[in-house]
């Protein structure tokens, strides 16, 4: 349900589009890493304005749990596959995005979750993702910049637009078109 | 290879853009062959939450319905579409195989719309497979009403029964009734009137006579949609029983049009419409009927019944009169006024129009030409004699206009207008269909009218008192 409403929330801003996810559509979720391994997220697709790809990772929980620790993996495994497709110099741009219904890392400042220093100390956590390389500066600021955080609320579904409005919107914005 | 395994073809890829492409393109594919007369817009999203995959709308109506692609009813539940889409009334189709759990499903009941369709691609495949040109019109009627009108949740199995219309073609029984309850169940109310009331003439034109046909007719009206008739016209009309029920028929053509039919023409093509046509001779009109050569020519064909019946060939219907053919049409574009200028003389055409009652006759003398209307006499055939015989002069005739009675039930009378240039008859107002025929036949015809035997081929037996309907003269001065 949460993966539901998280893609129903995104698509409903009209500038996102989430056609698949990891129960029917795998290969379309996975990232590789520079390891070799693979991660597989909830749902993935792009932003209309630019097909910009984008992955999400969906968690409907009630309490902070272990998310933090997942997150903090999450960033090295957005870092760890930017920097394969940089060194194959095919670079998408991929945005990251984790969201949930609970907040979590209390022992940071909220801000602090999305930055250079959060992303770094996430790499150094699981080194296994970067295999005889130290992390790139640069690389580390871009992947940053690319980490979405949000917090859904379910309630939030109330505020949403219905199906028609959004189908009026689109009709209107033609966001779709400029992508075609 | 079937939808399900073209569709299964078509997803196996992992390149996103080659997949929607593929998948919406075989989706699409399907169902404009499931309703041929569906118009499917592509709307370029893929499994959005809120905006469907496509747009199906039917020319000259107002409606449309919108179709979201779902990866299983797994994910339709998951999501909640049924609730969340329900104002939109769409068809959620499912692309997995997976049978609907509809136990689980029915879960959201109480959210559900009473006109979503949540179905999948093997229930798709069933009905598209149920239909096609030497099926029953049912099977043909309940997929072509599936998109536009059927509801609820029909997965493959609902599918198969919704196609077992033999049963329901003999309502009366068991099987039928509760056939006949799963379509009211499954489709909007106007398409499951649709279907069972064309369940119900197929049951009469099979089955009764009688009272119980007179009775069972009666019981049905409203007119017949074209989608109806493209299905169970061509269909009645090559069963031998249904065709030899002139009540039958008769009651048929209370509920379309002769327009209605020349409409569908493309589907009645080649098939003896002749129960339709006799059936309904003084009833439906037309505007058009020519006398041409028949094609191929009987000598040439040696088959000297090969046409004597009405059939749409070419997309004009037609009955052969000998080596001639006559035409008869209510659009204009089917039939053509030969280019020619020959005409009758008057004495000629002086029998045949014995009995006509004349609203206007064009006469041309080798001194002077004279076109005598009735605008003030009721018939002009006195005023034409008086012309012909006192002037000295030979005087052909190029046009010449029978009042007839008005068609059908409508009072008062209509203008025939016989062009013996063009080899054209023209009703602008219409005609009955007794009253065309039986005036090319007989008048612009001339030569060699038709016999009385030839009459029966071509209005039918019982209707054998050939000649136009006769407006009625009650105080006509003008006789002859």
């Amino acid at each position: 349900m949460a993966a539901a409403l998280t893609k129903r929330w995104l698509e409903s801003t009209t500038y996102i589009e989430l056609p698949w996810n990891a129960y029917k559509h795998g290969p379309m979720c996975t990232v590789h890493c520079l390891d070799g391994s693979t991660k597989t997220f909830d749902l993935s697709g792009l932003f209309l304005d630019d097909q910009t790809p984008l992955m999400v990772e969906s968690k409907g929980v009630q309490g902070a749990q272990g998310q933090y620790g997942e997150y903090r993996k999450f960033l090295a495994i957005a870092y760890s596959s930017t920097v394969r497709e940089i060194d194959a110099r095919l670079d998408s741009k991929r945005q990251f995005i984790w969201a949930t219904t609970h907040p979590f890392g209390f022992s940071k400042e909220w801000a602090q979750l999305e930055t250079y220093t959060a992303v770094r100390e996430a790499v150094e956590e699981f080194p296994e993702l970067l295999p005889d390389r130290e992390p790139d500066e640069d690389i580390l600021r871009t992947v940053a910049q690319r980490i979405w955080l949000i917090v859904l609320n379910r309630k939030q579904e109330r505020v949403l637009l219905t199906p028609e409005e959004v189908g009026q919107v689109h009709t209107l914005l033609k966001r779709k078109e400029s992508s075609l | 290879m079937t939808f399900t395994e073209t569709l299964r073809t078509a997803m196996d890829t992992t390149d996103p853009r080659a997949y929607i492409e593929r998948v919406k393109s075989v989706v699409a594919s399907e169902l404009r062959r499931l309703d041929v007369s569906a118009k499917v817009a592509d709307t370029q999203y893929f499994n959005h939450s809120a905006v469907p995959d496509f747009v199906v709308t039917w020319p000259s109506e107002r409606g449309e319905r919108r179709i979201f692609l779902r990866d299983s009813y797994e994910s339709i539940e998951a999501s909640d579409d049924e609730r969340y889409l329900a104002k939109i009334e769409p068809v959620l189709l499912s692309l997995d195989e997976a049978a609907l759990d509809l136990d689980r499903m029915s879960s959201h009941q109480v959210h559900r719309s009473a006109r979503t369709l949540v179905t999948d691609v093997e229930a798709i495949e069933v009905i598209g497979k149920s239909a096609g040109p030497d099926s029953s019109p049912l099977a043909n009627l309940v997929r072509a009403n599936f998109i536009r009108g059927a509801k609820g949740h029909i997965d493959q199995g609902r599918a198969v029964a919704l196609i077992d219309t033999p049963a329901l073609e003999t309502p009366t029984e068991s099987r039928g009734q509760a056939l006949q309850a799963l379509i009211v169940d499954s489709f909007f109310e106007d398409a499951a009137a649709r279907i069972t009331r064309t369940a119900r003439l197929i049951d009469l034109a099979l089955h009764a006579t009688g009272d119980a046909l007179r009775e069972g007719l009666g019981s049905i009206g409203g007119k017949l949609s074209p989608a109806e008739l493209r299905y169970l016209l061509p269909w009645l009309l090559t069963q031998r029983e249904a065709a030899q029920n002139d009540a039958f028929w008769r009651h048929v053509g209370t509920l379309m049009t002769f327009d209605d039919m020349e409409r569908i023409r493309d589907d009645l093509s080649g098939l003896d419409v002749s129960p339709l046509i006799y059936a309904n001779a003084d009833r439906w009109e037309a505007k058009w009927a020519y006398l041409g050569l028949a094609t191929p020519s009987l000598e040439e064909s040696g088959d000297l019944d090969q046409h004597r019946f009405w059939s749409f060939e070419g997309g004009r219907l037609g009955v052969d009169l000998g080596a001639q053919r006559i035409l008869l049409a209510q659009n204009g574009q089917l039939v053509k006024a030969r280019d020619g200028s020959s005409s009758a003389t008057w004495d000629a055409i002086r029998g045949p129009l014995a009995g006509q009652r004349l609203a206007s006759v064009a006469l041309h003398g080798i001194r002077r030409s004279v076109t005598v209307n009735a605008e003030q006499s009721p018939d002009v055939r006195g005023d034409v004699d008086d012309v012909t015989e006192s002037l000295e002069d030979q005087y052909f005739v190029s046009h010449v206009a029978v009042r007839t009675l008005a068609p059908g039930d409508t009072e008062g009378t209509t203008d025939v207008r016989v062009d013996f240039g063009g080899s054209i008859v023209h009703a602008p107002a219409g005609a009955s269909l007794r009253d065309l025929a039986t005036i090319t036949a007989r008048i612009l015809n001339y030569r060699d009218p038709a016999s009385p035997e030839q009459m029966v081929t071509i209005i039918g037996a019982g209707r054998t008192e050939f000649g136009p309907t006769e407006a009625p003269r009650p105080s006509d001065p003008g006789e002859v």
